[in-house]
């Protein structure tokens, strides 16, 4: 068709519109309407969404554990798993002699505590290597045997060969001013060969022990030990990574029971010390202001951050995760989340109903609209026929004045909404000290736009090609 | 080429408005169609149009077989013929030059063809001064012959006409029939339903009387 059907067609679907004054100011306020209550649907829907991001993953439970690695006698503690060596040297397993050939215990294997290898309360696990590592001179090491002093311990960090002569750190002071030191032994608490602090020891490579001496303090009252520690040792060896403790090869342990449990996605070990990060760079710009709240100390325990699928079987969940050894407190947020997915699901129901509802009206008041235009026109149109247009060339004008009140009702609705949304955003965000946080209309606002002008141009289409369509037979 | 054979039409509340219909008209031919009230000559014409559609029986017009025609084909078919009723059916808010214009607007014609055809038709009819004028400034026999000057506007190859004198005074409907047969001398097929005795007499014409549905009478130079 030629330049002049167009204009024909766009004049006659406007004159059409003018015609219906009223009907067609109806049916642009209906479908307006339809369209600001989806356009709201969909913002508080994507809202939140939004909020529920903010809020972290809900489907996530806090597990906190109590790292207590202190063992009694005869108690059975995990050991760490493998180490990997910098040398690319094989780990064997663990031993308690530092020279030994193979391994006392494999990795990941339990060793059950005992007091005789113990030597001030630590009882030390040499790393075991398929390469045994090249004895270098030999440095010294003060162990206070378990006393609590005034300041640090005394350090020496020169490094001595077989015969050097070495001069004893002072005497330490303890905490309590009842108990005195009396000297430093190469053996723990054996008084028989007490050394005086400042004197002269001469470095004997028999009393080393993976190339270090260890002078252990002696006092009036040595304490008594109940409880067990046990420290890693590479063995004079470099490892990657860091040397294991056992409050985290207890983690680990834990954190793998709890990854073997149903209904687990994900398990986040987060350790104190990760805890402690957290927070102080939440603190950032306020290093005192953290520095007064934690006193130097860190009050936050180790804990488990783990996610899981489905929300219905979290108590079960919970359940078993108490079962656990080490875990001592629960954090959910199933609450939240299934508050936050009701709230959704209604909103969703009660927005899809009325939707629909003034989905259909709007497509019926259209059709009406359409169907006085079409019958107010009737006798054109059999002109028209007589004269041998097309069906097409009947229909335009009409699926046009559809079309045009689907568009200036999506216009008007879009122009509204924005201002409800804009308005409603400044009272939310003054009121609730930014509490709550609204996505900005500007980060979907061409979406909406196009998704209004989409569904308004279907509904005009829609309705004006039902109105139409008996009138399409000759 | 108009061939009627054996038609049959019955309307949907079960009226039979025609039977038995054998009609041949060649191109170039004029004929009255005559008859009582309520014979059928307006389904006939309806036929033709392909407004409604044959019972049963054959209805070809040239190269179109107006039973198995599909509907989108309708539109192309009805560009061959010219309309004209007894009501005008003009658009009362379009000037006599929209009016005859709109014809060939609906079919595609360009402007410029358009802006040259019309005056040469409305002179055709006798109307090339009038052609400004909205249909309700205009006698019922110039109204008339604006209908006809609209039927001719895209060069039909056939004239349908029914009553068109029938809401006209004697003396303009002497006019309108002098034209449909000026028509009918320009090669055309001309068909006119009409009840006017006195003119069927005087142009002595093929007449075909339809009476209950049935063509009683067919003859050259037929009177009623
Ligand atoms: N649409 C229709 N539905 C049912 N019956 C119809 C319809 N149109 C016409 N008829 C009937 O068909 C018969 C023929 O009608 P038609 O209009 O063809 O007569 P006519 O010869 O044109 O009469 P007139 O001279 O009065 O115009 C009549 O009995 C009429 O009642
Ligand atoms: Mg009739």
């Amino acid at each position: 068709m030629r330049r002049y059907s167009i204009t024909y067609f766009i004049g006659q679907s406007i004159s059409g519109l003018l015609r219906n004054g009223v009907m067609s100011i109806a049916s642009i306020t209906v479908l307006m309407s339809c369209l600001i209550v989806m356009g709201s649907f969909a913002l508080l829907v994507l809202n939140i969404d939004y909020n529920m991001e903010n809020l972290g993953d809900l489907n996530t439970i806090s597990a906190f554990v109590q790292t207590d690695t202190e063992y009694a006698e005869g108690e059975e503690a995990l050991l760490a798993g493998a180490l990997k060596a910098k040398n690319g040297a094989e780990f064997l397993g663990w031993s308690l002699d530092p020279n030994a050939d193979a391994p006392t215990y494999a990795p990941g294997q339990k060793y059950t505590v005992n007091p005789a290898d113990a030597k001030n309360g630590k009882i030390t696990m040499y790393a075991i290597w398929s390469i045994k590592p090249q004895t270098a001179n030999y440095g010294i090491v003060y162990d206070m045997s378990g006393v609590s002093i005034e300041g640090n311990p005394p350090v020496d960090n020169n490094r001595y060969n077989h015969g050097d002569e070495v001069v004893l750190a002072d005497a330490p002071i303890p905490k309590l001013a009842s108990n005195n030191f009396l000297g430093w032994s190469v053996v723990p608490g054996d008084a028989s060969q007490l050394m005086k602090p400042g004197s002269i020891y001469k470095l004997n490579a028999g009393n080393a022990v993976c190339a270090t001496v260890t002078l252990y303090a002696i006092w009036s009252n040595m304490p008594v030990i109940s409880k067990y520690e046990i420290v890693y040792n590479p063995n004079r060896t470099e490892i990657e990574g860091s040397v294991p403790t056992q409050d985290r090869v207890l983690l680990m342990n834990i954190a793998e029971q709890v990854s073997k449990l149903d209904n687990i996605k994900r398990v986040d070990i987060i350790t104190k010390e990760m805890a402690l990060q957290q927070e102080k760079k939440r603190y950032e710009d306020y290093p005192e202001v953290i520095e007064i709240l934690l006193s130097g100390k860190n009050p936050y325990p180790d804990n488990f951050l783990i996610s899981y699928y489905d929300n219905d079987k979290v108590a079960t969940l919970i359940y078993q995760l108490n079962q656990i050894d080490g875990i001592y407190k629960i954090r959910d947020r199933s609450d939240v989340a299934e508050r936050i997915d009701s709230l959704k699901s209604g909103i969703i129901v009660v927005f899809s109903w009325f939707m629909i509802l003034l989905f259909v009206v709007s497509i019926f008041i259209i059709m009406n609209t359409v169907k006085l235009a079409v019958f107010t026109r009737k006798q054109e149109i059999s002109i028209m026929r007589y004269v041998g247009a097309t069906n097409w060339f009947i229909t335009l004008p009409f699926m046009l004045e559809g079309v045009f009140i689907g568009l200036i009702s999506a216009g008007l609705a879009y122009l509204i909404e924005w201002y409800i949304y804009i308005y409603l955003q400044r009272m939310v965000i003054s009121d609730t000290l930014q509490m709550i946080h609204i996505i900005s209309f500007n980060s979907i606002s061409k979406w909406l736009l196009v998704a209004f002008l989409a569904i308004g141009m279907l509904t005009g289409v829609v309705g004006s090609y039902i109105s139409m369509r008996k009138y399409l037979k000759a | 080429m108009i061939d009627f054979r054996n038609v049959k039409k019955v309307y949907p509340n079960g009226t039979t408005a025609l039977d038995g219909i054998n009609l041949h008209i060649d191109d170039g031919e004029f004929v009255f169609i005559v008859g009582p009230s309520g014979a059928g000559k307006t389904t006939l014409m309806k036929l033709l149009l392909r407004e409604e559609r044959v019972t049963s029986g054959r209805l070809i017009v040239d190269e179109f077989d107006l039973v198995k025609m599909p509907e989108r084909k309708v539109p192309y078919y009805r560009r061959q013929l010219g309309v004209v009723f007894q009501d005008f059916r003009l658009f009362p808010n379009k000037t006599v030059f929209e009016n005859v214009a709109f014809a060939m607007r609906v079919v595609g014609e360009p402007a410029s063809v358009i802006k040259k055809r019309v005056p040469t038709i409305l002179s055709i009819v006798n109307l090339a001064d009038k052609y400004n004028c909205y249909p309700t400034e205009l006698s019922g026999g110039e109204q008339q012959r604006v209908a006809l000057a609209r039927a001719l506007a895209n060069n039909p190859r056939m004239i349908i006409a029914d009553e068109p004198t029938g809401n006209i005074d004697p003396k303009m409907s002497l006019e309108i029939m002098n034209l449909l047969i000026k028509i009918h001398k320009r090669n055309k097929t001309v068909i006119v339903v009409t009840h006017e005795k006195t003119l069927v007499d005087y142009f002595q014409q093929r007449v075909v009387t339809i009476r209950d549905g049935r063509i009683v009478d067919d003859r050259m130079g037929g009177m009623f």
